[in-house]
């Protein structure tokens, strides 16, 4: 049988990039079907040019295209460079730059640090020093020409800001400029990278496909904007002044995101409210009433590290999260003190519709004679790995990606370890899951330690937790009997 | 290209992970003979062996402050075993610094002669085997000499020849102190390109001042005898002066060397490699190859001796150059006839080890004896051997004879 030839993969990038990015692709006469804004399609299929489109969150981008998974793709010159500066010898180049927002990533540090705008600190000041981040490659790179003689790296998945000054002592984050910084409440120190939007190739497929139907389009459009990584040449004198988190109270962190309803509402069963923190908005820290209780917004996925570490005694996460984290860590002294039973889903390995096994054992005989590394994607690395080692899986791949998961599937990853609450999401792309391993709900996450300051306190908000879990039991219970035949009316 | 998943395909093995290689048999051979050469060579000298753990903390190469952007993008590092802490630990990517931290924390007296043989892990190199050592606290001048006399001896006795090209650290950072860079960082950043280019990373910063660009110039022209450095300390006293300190020491290594009977090139146009060379350093050549590189630093850290030498010999790059120059070694089969013959077999093996002779059961590859043990004792059998109910003695002699 002759096989048609594989058609000109090309990734783009769902998010805020998608509206504009769509509308210059339409300019330049590259037919994108489906990726106008609104919709929820995250591929296409070879159109009549021989070429398939597929969305992803950017920083998988060049990743992707790296992989050899797409020819070419479109993203932040952030996520090429974050990818480039740790691994300089991936198989992706940057062939030019589209028209498109600036970032600019900055080194910053809250206003207590004594730092002024401009003012890297003195390297000699730094020793020990805390970096929050969401990207760590950079960070790298920028520690390694400072000379940090040695620092921790808080690898972060999101709300970098709201670390400075007691959780973090610099953070390196992406800003649209200095004013940006500045309007979250830090000093920018040093700016660390600037760049736009870019088009990247993997070299192999530059080397020995045509992709000219799509870059002689692409290059009408490219625009002279380079980025730049600019490494520190020069310190200040001005040392950093650090600041310790409290030691007279306990710390408290609330989730923001798709978990907050569900944090309020468990909150709200006991009783407990935090001016600034409702069920669809929040301050970074919102104020307690409660004598001694500390509180901050951050992200679900990084709260166990967070209690582990003990900047915090308490968090309000996910099941998922904390398991995901035990699978990586297994002795990390964190620990579920009271599963909220909210925000219920199912974690399980997804397939397309197409896939010949209707379950897991099924799919794990094919999986095992496939004759190449087995592709697992997932935002649940470490949960995907403990999956496939359980099920001597023999030889594997796991992909870590950041979103945009459900069009991974069949042709960049055999399976997807993902979450669903409703399966909506998986019916829309020709996707189902076999055997979930993991039905998640909202859970109260504290060390195993017992935290050294006002642990009556936070005996007392567990108290009143498990008494709220109880209060929308027997609610829950009541509404269910009322609507069922023969209930109250 | 189009792939059905519910095609069986065969298992397909698990490759090797990348950039990491496998030593087969004949490698192992030729490699033995160069680490035993090496052993010999730094144990005549009085050096003793030292080996440290395959992983390091992080900090170690950051509080050094070894670890530059460019190297950063070759380490391998990753969360130590239960890394919820966030601690991040190292495949070793070089040898000296965890040597010095190893002499520290095993409170080893200085001055202190240590050898290793161990692998380095840098980015798409993989694994890289060295053999090295580190002279902690060696005096100037006597411990290039010796560190140096221990390289060359090496390659003597596995008769590569090789040709020691000669520089001094010194000179690179007099240049960067003449650029009038007054902050760390922008020094750093020079550093950081001159451990990468050498000299040539500096010319720039000379473009206004002739007699150093004089100097620069002529340093970067090529190597050259001895006759180079005295050219360079004569240019040197009007356009760098902080450089005619380092080039006479320079000068009283390569004389020495050089009396000595060794072939040497003064050669200022080696990169730095390391940040932390502070001294002469030197590179052992065979042609375009090169096999192995060293010199004086200063180690960085509290309770760290002030100065020593080191070198690292490119294992890998000797073995392959060596590879099939080591034959494999006979090993002489014994066969029992019988069941009840086993153990006189196996008794017959160990008699023969004692006498130095490899013997196994059974097949053993090609041996021009044959050694059996059954009803008749043992019988020596080969191409021009026969021989029953042979005596010890007269088997070992045999083996002897067509070994």
């Amino acid at each position: 049988m002759i096989e048609s030839p594989r058609p000109l993969g090309l990734a783009l990038p769902t998010g805020d990039l998608r509206a504009a990015l769509g509308e210059l692709l339409l300019d330049v006469g590259i037919s994108t079907n489906g990726y106008e804004p609104g919709s929820r399609l995250l591929r296409s299929e070879a159109d009549e040019r021989g070429f398939r489109f597929r969305i992803f969150r950017e920083r998988d981008i060049p990743i992707q295209v790296a992989l050899g998974n797409y020819d070419l793709g479109i993203c932040s010159d952030l996520w090429v460079t974050e990818l480039q500066a740790r691994f300089p010898y991936q198989r992706v180049i940057r062939l030019g730059s589209l028209p498109g927002p600036i970032t600019e990533v900055w080194l910053c540090a809250a206003p207590a640090s004594g730092l002024a705008e401009g003012q890297v600190p003195a390297p000699d000041s730094l020793a020990g020093v805390r970096i929050g981040t969401e990207l760590p490659n950079l960070t790298d790179l920028l520690a390694a020409r400072l000379r940090l003689p040695r620092y921790s790296l808080l690898n972060l998945y999101g709300s970098v800001e709201a670390y400075p000054p007691e959780d973090a002592d610099l953070v390196v984050l992406p800003a649209s400029d200095a004013t940006a910084v500045e309007a979250l409440g830090l000093v920018p120190l040093h700016r660390l990278f600037r760049g736009g939007v870019a088009v990247v190739a993997n070299t192999a497929s530059l080397a020995s496909r045509d992709c000219a139907a799509v870059l002689d389009r692409l290059a009408t459009a490219f625009s002279p904007t380079t980025p730049e990584v600019t490494l520190p040449d020069r310190a200040s004198t001005a040392a950093l002044k650090r600041t310790a988190r409290s030691s007279e109270a306990l710390r408290l962190a609330l989730p923001d995101g798709h978990a907050q309803r569900h944090t309020f509402a468990a909150l709200s069963d006991a009783g407990i409210t935090f001016e600034g923190y409702s069920e669809r908005e929040y301050v970074r820290r919102p104020t307690s009433a409660i004598p001694g209780l500390e509180v901050k917004v951050v992200r679900p996925q990084d709260m166990p590290q967070l209690v582990a570490t003990g900047a915090f005694d308490i968090a309000i996460s996910g099941v998922d999260r904390l398991r995901e984290h035990l699978a990586l860590f297994p002795l990390s002294p964190v620990e579920m003190a009271l599963d909220l039973g909210r925000s219920k889903y199912r974690i399980g390995p997804i397939v397309h519709n197409d896939f010949p096994a209707e379950t897991t054992q099924e799919a794990l005989a094919l999986w095992s004679q496939i004759g190449r590394p087995v592709r697992i994607a997932s935002e649940y690395p470490g949960l995907a790995e403990e999956w496939a080692r359980d099920h001597r899986l023999p030889h594997t791949a796991i992909i870590p990606i950041a979103g945009a998961s459900e069009g991974f599937v069949p042709e960049d990853a055999d399976i997807l370890v993902e979450g669903t609450e409703t399966g909506n999401s998986l019916r829309a792309n020709n996707l189902r899951m076999l055997d979930p391993f993991l039905h998640s709900t909202n859970c109260v996450i504290v060390g195993t330690r017992p935290p050294t300051a006002r642990p009556e306190l936070l005996a007392d908000l567990l108290a009143r937790l498990r008494a709220g879990v109880q209060t929308a039991r027997i609610a829950e219970a009541q509404e269910a009997a009322a609507s069922s035949p023969g209930g109250a009316a | 290209m189009t792939e059905t998943i519910n095609a069986p395909a065969a298992a397909a093995p698990v490759p090797r992970a990348r950039g990491m290689r496998d030593l087969v048999p004949d490698q192992m051979r030729a490699f033995r003979r160069v680490e035993d050469a090496f052993r010999e060579a730094a144990q005549n000298w009085g050096y003793e062996e030292i080996r440290t753990p395959t992983v390091e903390s992080y900090s170690l190469f950051t509080a050094a402050g070894a670890l530059s952007p460019e190297m950063l993008a070759g380490a391998y590092t990753f969360l130590d075993w239960d890394g919820w802490s966030g601690e991040r630990v190292m495949l070793r990517y070089d040898s000296t610094i965890p040597v010095v931290r190893a002499a520290l924390d095993g409170g080893i007296e200085l001055p202190a002669r240590l050898l290793y043989v161990q692998s380095v892990f840098r980015g798409a190199e993989g694994e890289e085997w060295q053999c090295g050592l580190e002279y902690l606290g060696a005096p100037a001048v006597v411990g290039d000499l010796e560190v140096a006399a221990v390289a060359a001896n090496t390659l003597d006795s596995l008769a590569v020849p090789v040709e020691l090209h000669l520089s001094h650290a010194g000179v690179a950072r007099a240049a960067i102190e003449a650029a009038g860079l007054t902050d760390l960082l922008a020094r750093r950043a020079l550093l950081d390109e001159v451990a990468g280019n050498g000299l040539a990373a500096v010319r720039g910063a000379f473009a206004e001042q002739p007699q150093a660009l004089a100097f620069v110039d002529t340093a970067l022209a090529g190597s050259g005898e001895l006759a180079l450095v005295d050219n360079l300390i004569a240019l040197a006293r009007t356009g760098l002066p902080a450089a005619v300190a380092p080039l006479g020491e320079l000068r009283e290594v390569a004389a020495a060397l050089s009396e000595g009977g060794r072939t040497i090139a003064i050669d200022l146009t080696l990169p730095l490699d390391f940040e932390y060379y502070s001294g002469v350093t030197w590179e052992l050549r065979g042609g375009d190859l090169s096999w192995g590189r060293g010199g004086r630093y200063e180690p960085v850290g509290p309770g760290t001796p002030t100065t020593a030498c080191g070198l690292a010999l490119d294992l890998d790059g000797l073995a392959a150059h060596l590879r099939g120059t080591s034959p494999r070694r006979a090993v002489v089969p014994i066969i029992a006839e019988r069941e009840s013959d086993l153990a006189a077999a196996l008794d017959l093996a160990r008699s023969l080890h004692r006498h130095g002779i490899p013997a196994a059961l059974g097949d053993a590859g090609a041996s021009p004896i044959t050694l059996s043990v059954g009803a008749n004792g043992i019988t020596a059998s080969g191409p021009d051997i026969s021989r029953e109910r042979a005596t010890l003695d007269e088997v070992v002699q045999l083996v002897l004879q067509h070994k």
